[in-house]
């Protein structure tokens, strides 16, 4: 797990509170840390994203950074800034499609859990060992090229709907280390077009 | 992934009539970006006020998207906007304007601009380059609306391989346009905001205009246009 802080934007009077991170792969119990998501267990508000749909460590935090500036300018459209990181990876406005497209599910095999730190009661080793006790799978570092690894590149291209990508392997799962910023830059497009559209 | 250096905090780089222009971290205490934020007008009616900068936002954020889709085109990519806070979170171009290039240029020559075979292909190539891009983005429907050399940056080359690579930047008066009048007036833009910056290069404009010339059949009607645009031009500033 590792603990990260993003700088706000200029003008904001609110910094972001910091946010503890961690990636799963050969997540065994996703049906089990779904249910407990779904029944609103406190022990469980993390916010789990399944990391098939994230193309690079920058997708991941722009995500992050919008859910983070929808919470401290008290704008969140969904429940609380954790749901928010799931919604703000859509590239729509449907909420209940975005859970199903980047939230956990009970299939999840690799995960990206997040907590915000909006308590002091949230300290890393709390939530570290609570991490390591709650989810069962290998705990791995976060970067781009672990990120090639659990992306799935058709998923990703479904689910932004990203209609204009000519590279032949469009079927496979893996991405390319020379695709990996092509593919980034469209998904954040789509992002973006999602504010502005 | 790493983020223990603290970030820096924004610098404002620029204040313009309409926006404030900072350079701040954003994601990562390492990833330079660039904040166009249009802060409220105290003199405007704050209904109205609200309206007009989120409408400027949604019009600039689109068009830099847009242009950023056009072959042979580069506008700073969108990261993030707030269309209700007036916010466009940017790409950072590290480089300098056209502007600063060509007064570079000047100076290193006892402030005139060398001629014929003196001029450096770098120069002239620089122009076309320019050129060719207008004609990639005009026939793609973008009009800028406020060509400047200031408005043009010129990517660092001493950097990896987007070296030298133009961006196009500031798209606030922007349309999307297929009027041969509308992309006529924007070179005619350029060509007056060139001529009045560096009036010792007048003649490099017509490198641009010879470049912009090749890119298609549309892009030579368009410089038809611009002859006319030209006649109305001196015969307004002779009556005013
Ligand atoms: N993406 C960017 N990267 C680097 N510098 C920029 C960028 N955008 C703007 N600037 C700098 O800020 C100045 C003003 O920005 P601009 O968008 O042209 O605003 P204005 O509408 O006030 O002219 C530019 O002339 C340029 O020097
Ligand atoms: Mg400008």
């Amino acid at each position: 797990m590792i603990t990260i802080t993003l700088p706000p934007l200029p003008g904001s009077d609110r910094p972001y509170p910091a946010v503890h991170l961690a990636l799963y792969t050969n997540v065994r119990n996703a049906a089990f840390l779904h249910s407990q998501l779904i029944a609103g267990n406190k022990d469980f508000d993390y916010g789990f994203i399944d990391a098939s749909m994230i193309t690079s460590t920058t997708h991941l935090l722009t995500a992050l950074q919008r859910s983070l500036q929808a919470y401290v300018s008290n704008t969140l459209k969904t429940r609380n800034v954790h749901s928010e990181i799931v919604f703000s990876l859509s590239p729509n406005n449907n909420i209940s499609k975005a859970f199903t497209t980047f939230g956990i599910t009970a299939a999840s095999k690799t995960l990206f859990v997040f907590k915000v730190v909006t308590s002091p009661d949230f300290t890393a080793a709390k939530i570290d060992s609570h991490l390591k006790a709650s989810v069962e799978g290998d705990e791995v570092e976060i970067n781009d090229d672990a990120i090639r690894g659990t992306a799935d590149m058709k998923k990703i291209l479904g689910g932004y709907r990203i209609q204009d990508w000519r590279k032949p392997d469009n079927q496979k799962a893996e991405v390319a280390r020379d695709d990996q910023g092509a593919l980034e830059r469209k998904v954040i497009d789509a992002m973006v077009l999602k504010y502005v559209a | 992934m790493t983020t223990t250096t603290e970030p820096q905090p924004p610098i404002l780089i620029s204040q313009g009539a309409e926006a404030l222009l900072y350079l701040s971290p954003y994601l990562t205490p390492q990833t330079a970006s660039i904040t166009k934020y249009r802060p409220p007008k105290p003199y405007r009616h704050p209904t109205l006020d609200a309206r007009l900068t989120k409408h400027r936002v949604l019009l600039e954020s689109r068009l830099l998207i847009r242009v950023n889709g056009i072959k042979g085109v580069r506008a700073p990519r969108v990261y993030y906007v707030d269309p209700a806070g007036g916010k466009i979170v940017m790409e950072y171009i590290d480089g300098c304007s056209v502007r600063d290039v060509l007064i570079g240029v000047l100076k290193a020559h006892g402030g005139a601009m060398p001629e014929g075979e003196q001029l450096s292909t770098e120069v002239k190539g620089l122009m076309a380059k320019i050129g060719r891009m207008l004609g990639a983005m005009h026939k793609n429907e973008v009009v800028h609306g406020d060509l400047t050399t200031s408005n043009i940056m010129l990517r660092d080359t001493s950097k990896d391989k987007g070296g030298g690579e133009l961006v196009v930047i500031d798209f606030g008066l922007g349309s999307v346009s297929t009027q041969e009048e509308d992309k006529a007036v924007d070179l005619y833009v350029l060509e007056r905001a060139f001529i009045s910056t560096h009036p010792k290069a007048e003649g490099l404009f017509d490198e641009v205009l010879k470049a912009y010339a090749e890119t298609s059949k549309g892009a030579r009607i368009v410089l038809k246009r611009l002859d006319e645009v030209r006649l109305r031009g001196r015969k307004k500033s002779m009556v005013g």
